[in-house]
């Protein structure tokens, strides 16, 4: 979720809901609209949401709602909202999209009344373990939502403090993909192109060949670009835990710069799934982008940065040998681990691997600059030639593909029930290690060290 | 002191809140307007009242009121002007530090009266802080004090007329500036709300008026800073050609820009790496400030 303030002078303030489609701001820049960023639901007056709210996010959603102060109001952005939640939210009163003012809230006051007093008990008596020196410890549950904000529909962290240092952390996510749902959810909001390339490679070995080199090109133009964005996406996020204003500008202005290849796209009604990038791709202008990301990993490698990310959430390269956690947190550890390694078309296209060694918030984020840099230089060239629409046949055909998605590897497979199944290799010992990384710290500390990973809210397959 | 005094404190603060506000708009490159900002201020007054479930009624609604005060009251100690103050006290200089002071309850009333967790750390984060950084502001405006051997805030500016403190005395100047900004909690030291981390922190339950006076003590705590900055090391009102109270809300307005500036550029500071440099550091540095302050006084001022 992304929780934007109102519009000057409109006397609303909005909570967006992300259509599952689109994790970031849809392609459309809301600022233009005249919104800015806010930080808590109970700050928010209006909540936006999409014709299609995911079933592991109405519960969020609901509960976002809840805290809505009064007067509450929402917005569908499509005509229509879902008949089901649309009772839930509203009980009997309608909403007209093109009148925000229109419709009240009701309902639910005294179910947040009671929380807020279970919620105050829980703050007034203290219990718990007593630390070393014989003071008792608190627990609080800290809600670490979509981009890392205090709202619903994230991960959970379960703290227990000595004083304002955290001795014992527990991170829960709280999204479940059903099975209607699909595959899809499960990849979460940062896998969809990965998801879709795994997906067809599956397909293909099914058919007993090997995806043409035009497909793959095609596929992995797609995969990159959602790459560099995931990361720019996640270094504004960042950028909001630190509290650093530069950080947050220079990255959002890349996420709006890499949303207009994905406006072009959608524009054109392109269908990612088989992604017919040539023509847009070679019209692409990522000059812009390319600018950004220098920016961003100049002030990863600021002294400012480091003095305010060294040793937060650090991990060791030996656990990390130990278990299967990849993606960006391993290579940051100085482990080589990434898909993408020995494909021959990647090659071709200059990927380069990317590892850093101390292992800490520091080093996460510039092997994300790093790796923004490399994924937007094997996009273009990927984009840039066609290739050939042979499929050649399947040398060693397996039911199972890796893929390297933005947060780590994605194993996808075909499913007994049909659909596929998803995997994230790795994804619940990150969960783990990363609760592990923070003991000692600072709360605030601990939370930057906690936003470094980039961990998913999805409950996904390990 | 006047009668007008007190409406003349208001009509300052007000209006240096709003210039505040629209130097940040401009830092933040969304035009040089103001309707806007009047806008927000019109949108957030029109929100009622939050009545949430907090632990202590009195403590959460007072607490805004309280800040206002305490805000209020050290920029009265601030001289605009020759004769144009809003409270003059031969000890000014000390009593701004000492008006600051409610600004620690306050804070603390706004997070313990909400109860919740984290506005309860953000709480808890202002007394460190003001705890921290209290001693380096009250040495280094002693230090600044020494060579006009008065704590009169008049008095100080009047012996900056040839050369300002900040040059005298480098090493008070640089310990000031960040203890003030610290105790208005504006970046890089908004660890009492710290929106990424703590979503709000001690203000996070306000609404309505009260997010409206957390908002207005906060521009007017940080127009005191920038204030008590101007006249106690930037030589006050002294300056060629124009009037001396345009001088002094030149600088004022500039020390402001440039505090707003660093907290732009510069991340969040962390707690205990603040409180550590305070302790450890500032604290030592500001006892030599003063020792510096009397060798200065003794071989320039007397």
């Amino acid at each position: 979720m992304v929780v934007i303030e109102a519009p000057a002078g409109r006397g609303v303030l909005s909570l967006v809901v992300p259509d599952p489609d689109h994790w970031t701001l849809s392609g459309v820049d809301v600022r233009s609209l005249g919104y800015r960023r806010a930080d808590a639901a109970e700050h928010a007056r209006l909540l936006v949401v999409p014709e299609r709210v995911p079933e592991a996010l109405r519960s969020a959603v609901l509960d976002a709602w809840s805290r809505l102060p009064e007067p509450r109001r929402f917005l569908p952005l499509q005509s229509e909202l879902d008949g089901i939640l649309a009772d839930e939210l509203l009980g009997t009163v309608q909403t007209d999209a093109a009148n925000p003012q229109a419709g009240a809230g009701e309902g639910s006051e005294e179910g947040h009344s009671d929380a807020a007093d279970d919620e105050h008990e829980d703050m007034m008596a203290i219990v718990g373990e007593p630390s070393a020196d014989g003071l008792v410890m608190e627990s609080m549950e800290l809600e670490i939502g979509p981009l890392s904000t205090t709202l619903p529909g994230g991960l959970v962290a379960e703290l227990c403090l000595d004083g304002d240092i955290v001795v014992e952390c527990a991170l829960r996510p709280t999204l479940a993909a059903s099975a209607s749902a699909g595959a899809a959810a499960s990849a979460g909001p940062a896998g969809r192109a990965a998801l879709a390339y795994g997906i067809a490679r599956v397909e293909e070995h099914a058919r007993g060949s090997e995806l043409s080199e035009a497909g793959g090109r095609r596929h992995i133009a797609a995969v990159e670009l959602e790459r560099v964005l995931a990361h720019a996406v996640w270094f504004r996020r960042f950028a909001g835990v630190l509290g650093w204003t530069e950080l947050f500008e220079c990255s959002q202005a890349a996420v709006e710069a890499l949303l207009e290849p994905r406006r072009i796209t959608a524009r054109a009604q392109l269908d990612l799934r088989e992604p017919t990038l040539e023509p847009t791709a070679r019209s692409l202008d990522l000059d812009r982008p390319r600018e950004l990301i220098a920016r961003l990993t100049s002030l990863a490698g600021s002294r400012r940065f480091r003095a305010r990310a060294r040793a937060r959430g650090e991990t060791g390269r030996l656990e990390l040998e130990r278990g299967p956690i990849g993606g960006p947190t391993a290579r940051a550890a100085g482990l080589a681990r990434d898909v993408r390694i020995g494909d021959p078309l990647y090659a071709a296209l200059g990927f380069e691997v990317q590892t850093e060694s101390a292992g800490d918030a520091v080093a996460r984020s510039i092997v994300r600059a790093r790796e923004m840099r490399v994924a937007l230089g094997i996009a273009l060239a990927a984009a840039s030639e066609r290739g050939d629409e042979v499929r050649r046949p399947a040398g060693l055909p397996s039911a199972e593909v890796l893929v390297e998605g933005s947060c780590g590897p994605l194993r996808i497979g075909a499913s007994s029930v049909g659909g596929h199944a998803v995997s994230a290799p790795g994804a619940d010992s990150l969960l783990v290690l990363a609760g592990g990384s923070v003991r000692g710290l600072e709360l605030g500390a601990a939370l930057a060290g906690l936003a470094s990973f980039d961990l998913s809210p999805w409950q996904v397959p390990g | 002191m006047s009668v007008a005094s007190p409406f003349a404190i208001v009509a300052v603060a007000l209006t240096g809140a709003f210039a505040l506000s629209w130097i940040d708009r401009l830092l933040a490159g969304n035009g040089g307007a103001a309707g806007p900002i009047v806008r927000d201020v019109a949108s957030t007054l029109r929100q009622p009242l939050g009545a949430p479930q907090v632990k202590d009624g009195w403590l959460y609604h007072g607490a805004p009121v309280l800040l206002v005060v305490g805000a209020v009251l050290a920029l009265a100690m601030v001289p605009w002007a020759p004769g144009f103050r809003g409270l003059d006290f031969e000890t000014g200089a000390i009593l701004y530090s000492a008006a600051l002071a409610y600004v620690t309850p306050a804070v603390f009333m706004a997070g313990w009266g909400a109860g919740r967790p984290q506005a309860v750390l953000g709480g808890f984060r202002f007394i460190a802080l003001m705890l921290a950084f209290e001693m380096p502001i009250v040495m280094a405006v002693t230090a600044a004090a020494a060579p006009a051997g008065s704590l009169s805030p008049d008095a100080i500016v009047a012996a900056q007329e040839s050369v300002p403190m900040a040059v005298a005395q480098p090493l008070a100047f640089a310990l000031f500036v960040p203890a003030v900004m610290a105790v208005a909690f504006i970046p890089p030291f908004d660890l009492p709300q710290a929106p990424g981390e703590l979503g709000g922190g001690a203000f996070s339950s306000y609404t309505g008026m009260h997010a409206a006076l957390v908002t207005l003590a906060q521009r007017i705590l940080l127009l005191g800073a920038a204030g008590m900055t101007a006249a106690l090391f930037l030589g006050g009102w002294h300056g060629p050609l124009l009037p001396d109270a345009v001088w002094m809300a030149l600088k004022t307005l500039g020390v402001a820009a440039a505090m707003l500036w660093a907290g732009r550029r510069l991340p969040r500071a962390e707690l205990p790496w603040l409180l550590s440099a305070a302790w450890k550091y500032a604290v030592p540095a500001a006892i030599l400030a003063i020792g510096w302050a009397g060798l200065v006084t003794l071989l320039f001022y007397r």
